[in-house]
């Protein structure tokens, strides 16, 4: 059985995840890692597949190490 | 009278005799040493991968006296050592920076010796040149060091300038938006109301997501250094073969301390013996190693040589972490006193690639965010720019 003050309690932490979710530095938070994982997915990472399919592009951006 | 004449008849010779040794009226000439390449030193371009048209530079040594001309009969020691590592930025191979790529023994009856390589990668070359005699006393020996520096491919750099541009104009549109999006539901009192209890179930889905992505990317680089490990154990640390033609047979070895890798230069030996097994001295080699990647061959390293007593022991670096062939042919050299015919030898010597340094993933990764970071930051003030001026 809940009570009052646990009702509220669970309200206010809804609230304060939606305010979170909603602020512009989540969001871009949330932008720049989602970026960060892309850049390291397509350039850097050692899963074959990947590397084989940009293996090219990798060599041929100066900034980017390969093998 | 005679005695003390006889004593500075011989006090006179003995003089002479210091004297000449001083100065000898043979003295051994001094040579220099020229480097020369084809393309011109400026215009060599290093390897970018299968897809850029990079062909060998072709590295022209040569021995001339003071007016210039070719001094016959030398050994010219070629070293080189790839460009050092950098602390803040690497090569697209940085497995091979700091690494000594070639040191090869060649004999040349002209004064001349050529052979053409592909440069791995950008930066500055170590070189150091000795050229000696074959015949004893035709010259003095010397030694030349320098550094070579090759730029990066022209197309590396556009193609990393426009990438930046295009990560930057990602972050600024994406920054804009967002506090565009942002400001216009604050403006409006709505914040809570956006997107209610729906946004934070989308922060857990993403959250999910995200946590999956991570694991993954965690699961690839493990599962690449296990498989790594697995082929720096099993590989060969010698492998010799051999070929015959007739009564001369051509013994081949690769050998190294640890498994041929981008960073670990191989010992690179040949010997050719007759039936008896006895040395065939004499000999000339054309040598060349190739990569086979997406199954075309391309030549790396090529060169044709003597060999005075029919044997080499070069140190070589196989720079890509590929599997490379290698193909010999050994015959007489010019006035051999043994004749033979050519004796053809190709071998095949698995490379096994390495992953990049963890420091360079992450300093890449690190250079990109910045970008992209700096974009989202010129996004986010064009966006409050724009509302304050109430556009």
């Amino acid at each position: 059985m809940t009570t009052p003050n646990t009702n509220v309690n669970a309200t206010r932490a809804v609230n304060r995840a939606q305010n979170f979710t909603l602020s512009l530095t989540a969001q871009i938070s949330l932008l720049l890692f989602t970026a960060m994982l892309i850049i390291w997915t397509a350039l850097f990472s050692s899963y074959p597949a990947v590397h084989d399919a940009v293996h090219a592009l990798r060599h041929a951006l100066y900034l980017i190490s390969c093998h | 009278m005679k005695r003390p004449l006889l004593f500075a008849l011989l006090l006179l010779q003995l003089l002479a005799l210091m004297l000449q040794r001083a100065a000898p009226t043979t003295a051994a000439s001094d040579v220099q040493i020229t480097f020369e390449t084809n393309p011109p030193l400026d215009q060599v371009r290093p390897f970018g991968g299968p897809s850029t048209e990079v062909v060998p530079v072709q590295v022209i040594l040569s021995v001339r006296d003071a007016q210039g001309a070719l001094v016959p009969n030398a050994q010219l020691d070629f070293k080189m050592i790839a460009p050092q590592p950098n602390l803040f930025i690497s090569t697209d191979v940085p497995r091979v920076e700091g690494v000594t790529l070639l040191d090869a023994h060649f004999v040349t009856a002209t004064g001349q010796q050529t052979f053409t390589y592909i440069m791995p990668i950008r930066g500055a070359y170590q070189l150091t040149i000795s050229a000696s005699p074959t015949v004893a006393g035709a010259f003095n020996p010397t030694t030349k060091t320098l550094d070579w520096t090759v730029n990066e491919k022209e197309a590396s750099l556009l193609n990393a300038g426009v990438f930046l541009l295009a990560l930057f104009a990602f972050g600024a549109y994406s920054g804009y938006l967002l506090t565009r999006s942002h400001l216009a539901a604050r403006a409006a009192g709505s914040v809570n109301q956006v997107s209610g209890s729906g946004s934070t179930l989308l922060l857990v889905v993403l959250g999910v997501i995200i946590a999956g992505w991570i694991a993954f990317l965690v699961f690839a680089e493990v599962a690449d250094a296990a498989a790594t490990d697995e082929a720096l154990t099993s590989a060969q640390l010698s492998d010799t073969a051999s070929a015959s033609s007739g009564n001369a047979k051509f013994e081949f070895t690769v050998q190294s301390p640890s498994a041929l890798t981008p960073s670990q230069p191989a010992s690179f030996i040949g010997k050719l013996t007759d039936a008896n097994g006895a040395p065939i001295l004499n000999a000339q080699y054309e040598m060349s190693v190739a990569i086979v990647e997406d199954g075309e061959s391309e030549t790396v390293f090529a060169t044709t040589t003597d060999s005075v007593n029919g044997t080499f022991n070069w140190t070589y670096a196989f720079w890509d972490g590929i599997e490379h062939t290698v193909k010999i042919v050994a015959s007489p050299a010019t006035g051999s006193a043994t004749q033979f015919a050519p004796v053809t030898f190709e071998h095949q010597v698995p490379v096994v690639a390495l992953a990049p340094p963890m420091r360079a993933k992450v300093l890449g990764t690190l250079y990109l965010m910045l970008v992209v970071g700096a974009g989202v930051f010129v996004g986010v003030f064009i966006a409050r720019q724009r509302k304050y001026a109430g556009d």
